[in-house]
């Protein structure tokens, strides 16, 4: 079993979307499929904006994993097959058969390790693929996928340059070659000609603790992260030391995309390598496709709602041209063609 | 149990006195926190987490534009520094509920209103048992402890005997609504008999099946999904308005046609702290002899009753709820009461003087069927209450009284339970007399005042409370409710019926927000003024000892007449000219029992 995870850069990217044009292909080519989140989907209105969501249908024979107060929240009628461990704020994760088709309500796994645990216990049950809803801006339980899809758009900005920008640079941070394989260090590290020093944490997030690791280093050779690396404290790391020469190694791209601005990181980005540094990461993230979608929820100070919006769509395709990865919006050119481009390309 | 390193930050540069709350509770049970000022990063927080090697974090947080996406990302921040897995993530904040945590990748949520005990729980990897206080509602006791022991020595000995020559009377007639009751004692409702002595329009449902129109029964599959809506709409922490003993029970009323939309209201309001539901039916009924059977839907307003709707009904209630469903005012009282017991309601509602002088049937008929009512009251030990409704007709407040003092003694006297309705209105009476010129207290004070000083029985002030003061425009209306609620509370009566916020705008359908408006404004009444009340001006006492005289005046007039019955066709109990007048259904139906 295959697990595929889409990822959003906001809340109302088109995540959920893309998982229903997913299930809804699936279906038409009978390929038997398991579905999860790592948040809530399927409810009827947001739980922030008050707007409406696309709802969650499930073909009988699927597979779902969910909380236990959420097994009767939909129309379709769930065998539950095993209760996992994992909790959640909606009662323990409940493995589930779909027994006859319908809506459903779907919180899952909030975490890595509780994702494993559904994984590990979907196998042999016949699912090709496990789906792997996302929630909001969260991408960090999906760093361990083997298949990874990004929903962006208007939601994220509306400004499209801007959001071209930010996309540039996900897509940069996704693609980041792997390092030297064979990297088995349980913590981070600095290697210099003196040798191999641990950094005393696994994550650099602000500038002061950076400063002090990295006071009187001499010429650095490599540098393992293990943890997060947010962009603020990249930049600090190359006013810090020297990058010529130094392989930076992070464990996974999305460890870099944790921190507040993706701007700030890019900058940081290019003065590494523009000054001779190399970087890569432990683990790659198969990105296969980029989802876009034209709409936003605009807030209305004057009267304090959300107000649905869109941006042109042919607007939004062009400002997505030539980013080297496959563009799709899943509402205008269906699932077919997002499944093509997804997963057949595993097979 | 092992103690826990907790990190508490508060998001908000305001809000951290739940986070301050919870610290305090923490510490006290042996915990290591550590508290963030506010306005730190969530960057900066991960790294004081894994500094401090917190095993808990708990952050609170109103939600706001973009406010998800920043929680989200501390999510991640958490997970990416690889501790997700050893620490808790608690939320807690305005508009949090374990839906969006679930969302937000959060372990728990905390609402607003979280017992601090709540949040400790979580902390501690335990299960969280709300306090017994706070997770039972009981039913509520309108009786209280009074013991309808009489003040006035004058009073008690009039009512006495014109109770007493009332009930004389009683004993000699019959009318067609206490003998279909005594034939639905029997089982013989809807049986020829029965028919007999029903309306064409009862006659013509059960023996050709045709239905009054705007009403149908409720097929198989709706009924099915009336089980369902019943089974899964259970409240399971019903609201307490109330915060000491002394403030009275909260009544709603619902009548909307549609079991459906009943069950709605009902469970709405129960959720938001009504403390009990009054069952009305609709105004035809009240003209028509005889009841339907089956369960019924109804186009109009007014539930209708019947055996099958009222069970219904029932099911649907939560135990704390006390479930009244009137019977004051038609041709079907005593059949309406006899139902009502079986049924299983808790209280119901006789007044054959207001039901006769502004309720439109006919004294003799309705003082007939009415003290039948009241031994059905007595048998399924149900109170019931007595609205003075005829006020709003332009009946002085002392002539209402008086009527109700009567059938309060004729109550007790067939072993019943009744209690005082006086009105909180702005009554014709006021508008002319002026007496709430200045203030809205005086006088309402002074009607429970003079009641209390002639019997220590019940009180509900209805109905609803405020008449007459509502405008169309939604806070007026529930600022006033919530105002007459915190008089009624400083007055220490046993209940009161409040209205919705739309009711005055609507004039008919109303809605299950408008419901919450009042309810929760009379919440916040209660809440305001605790042990403390609302203090009447000296006018108050004054006025009680005038409504006294008076009522003691009126009492004397109808003991003069000799007949409690003849004083009605009178006018001693209000006149025309007061806009009283003596109702025509059911004229000359009464006979002398067989």
């Amino acid at each position: 079993m295959k697990v595929l995870g889409i990822a959003g850069t906001a809340k109302n990217t088109g995540k959920t979307t893309t998982t229903m044009a997913l299930i809804e292909t699936a279906g038409i080519k009978s390929i038997p499929l398991a579905v999860t989140s790592i948040g809530l989907d399927g409810e009827e209105f947001d739980q922030v904006t008050g707007l409406p969501k696309p709802r969650l249908s499930l073909p009988e024979g699927a597979y779902l994993v969910t909380a236990e107060r959420c097994v009767h929240g939909g129309t379709a009628k769930l065998e539950v097959l095993q209760e996992l461990r994992a909790k959640t704020p909606l009662g323990n994760l409940q493995l589930t058969r779909v027994n006859q088709g319908g809506r459903v309500l779907m919180a899952g796994p909030n975490n890595r390790r509780d994702l494993n645990e559904a994984v590990q216990n979907l196998e042999g049950k016949g699912a090709e693929f496990l789906i792997v809803d996302g929630a909001l801006n969260r991408m960090a339980p999906l760093a361990g996928t083997d298949v990874f899809v990004l929903a962006t758009g208007a939601a994220r900005s509306s400004n499209l340059a801007t959001l071209r920008r930010e996309t540039e640079v996900l897509v940069r941070v996704l693609q980041l070659p792997r390092g030297i394989p064979g990297e088995k260090s349980a913590h981070s590290y600095l290697l210099t000609e003196d040798g191999k020093r641990a950094l005393g944490t696994d994550s650099l997030l602000s500038r002061e603790r950076i400063k002090k690791i990295f006071k009187n280093t001499g010429e650095a050779k490599k540098i393992y992260i293990k943890g997060v690396l947010t962009g603020e404290a990249f930049s600090e790391l190359n006013r810090s030391l020297t990058p010529a020469g130094c392989q930076l190694i992070v464990s996974n791209p999305i460890n870099l995309l944790l921190g507040e601005d993706l701007q700030e990181l890019a900058k940081a980005l290019d003065n590494w390598e523009n000054r001779g540094g190399k970087i890569g990461v432990k683990f790659d993230l198969p990105l296969r496709a980029i989802t876009i979608n034209p709409f936003f929820p605009d807030w209305q100070e004057r009267g304090r709602f959300y107000q649905p919006r869109y941006v042109e769509e042919d607007e939004l395709k062009n400002a997505f041209q030539s980013l080297g990865v496959p563009v799709i919006n899943v509402v205008r050119e269906g699932g077919e063609r997002l499944w093509e481009t997804v997963i057949s390309r595993e097979n | 149990m092992r103690k826990k390193r907790v990190l508490l930050s508060p998001l908000d540069p305001v809000h951290d006195i739940g986070l301050k709350m919870i610290k305090n509770a923490l510490d006290e049970a042996g915990h290591t926190t550590f508290l963030l000022p506010p306005d730190v990063t969530p960057g900066e927080i991960v790294e004081e987490a894994l500094d401090k090697k917190a095993e808990v974090i708990l952050l609170s947080r109103t939600l706001g534009y973009g406010v998800a996406e920043l929680l989200g990302r501390f999510v991640d921040l958490i997970e990416g520094a690889g501790i997700r897995h050893q620490v808790q993530l608690g939320i807690g904040g305005m508009a949090i509920k374990p839906e969006l945590a679930a969302e937000l990748g959060f372990d728990q949520g905390f609402g607003p209103k979280t017992p601090v005990e709540e949040a400790v729980a979580f902390v501690e990897g335990r299960n969280y048992v709300p306090t017994q206080e706070a997770s039972t509602k009981k039913k509520g006791n309108l009786l209280r402890e009074r013991t309808y022991d009489y003040h006035h020595e004058e009073i008690n000995s009039l009512l006495e005997e014109i109770s007493e020559k009332t009930l004389e009377w009683y004993r000699e007639v019959d009318s067609p609504g206490v003998r279909r009751a005594e034939l639905r004692e029997a089982g013989s409702a809807g049986g020829q008999d029965y028919l007999e002595l029903s309306s064409d329009s009862i006659r013509d449902f059960f023996k050709e099946g045709i239905l009054p129109s705007g009403l149908r029964l409720i097929g198989e599959e709706e009924q099915k999904s009336l089980e369902n809506v019943i089974a899964t709409g259970r409240v399971e922490n019903p609201r307490i308005l109330q915060r000491q003993p002394h403030q009275p029970l909260v009544f709603i009323q619902y009548g909307t046609g549609c079991p459906f939309m009943d069950i709605a209201h009902i469970k709405g309001t129960e959720a938001w702290g009504a403390d009990g539901v009054v069952h009305f039916d609709p105004s035809w009924g009240a003209k028509t002899e005889g009841l339907l059977a089956g369960l019924l839907s109804h186009e109009e307003n007014g539930s209708v009753l019947s055996e099958k709707n009222l069970e219904l009904i029932k099911k649907a209630l939560e135990k704390s709820t006390l479930w009244q469903v009137r019977a004051h005012r038609g041709l079907n009282t005593p059949e309406t009461v006899l139902l009502a017991g079986e049924a299983g309601a808790d209280l119901t509602k006789i007044n054959p003087v207001y039901g006769s002088l502004g309720g439109g049937t006919d004294p003799e008929r309705l003082l007939a069927d009415g003290l039948k009512a009241m031994e059905y009251a007595a048998r399924y030990n149900m109170p019931f209450d007595m609205p003075t409704n005829e006020e709003l007709c332009g009946v002085p407040a002392f002539k209402a009284f008086a009527g109700m003092l009567i059938v309060t003694q004729l109550g007790l006297a067939l072993g019943a339970k009744p209690v005082l309705q006086p009105l909180f209105c702005y009554s014709p009476e006021m508008m002319l007399g002026g007496q709430m010129e200045d203030n809205y207290i005086d006088y309402n004070a002074a009607k429970v005042m003079a009641l209390r000083g002639i019997i220590d029985a019940p009180i509900w002030a209805g109905a609803p409370i405020g008449f007459l003061t509502h405008t169309e425009e939604r806070v007026q209306s529930a600022v006033s409710t919530s105002f007459h609620a915190g008089m009624a509370a400083s007055l220490d009566i046993e209940g009161i019926s409040i209205a919705s916020t739309d009711e005055a705008y609507s004039g008919g359908p109303i809605t299950l927000p408008a419901r919450i408006d009042t309810l929760q404004g009379t919440g916040e009444a209660f809440r305001f003024l605790g042990s403390a009340g609302m203090q009447p001006t000296s006018r108050a006492e004054e006025w009680a000892e005038e409504l006294t005289s008076n009522i003691l005046r009126v009492l004397k007039e109808v003991a003069k007449n000799g007949s409690f019955l003849d004083s009605l066709y009178q006018g001693i109990l209000g006149s025309k000219e007061e806009g009283a007048y003596p109702g025509r259904n059911g004229r000359r139906t009464v006979q002398k029992r067989r």
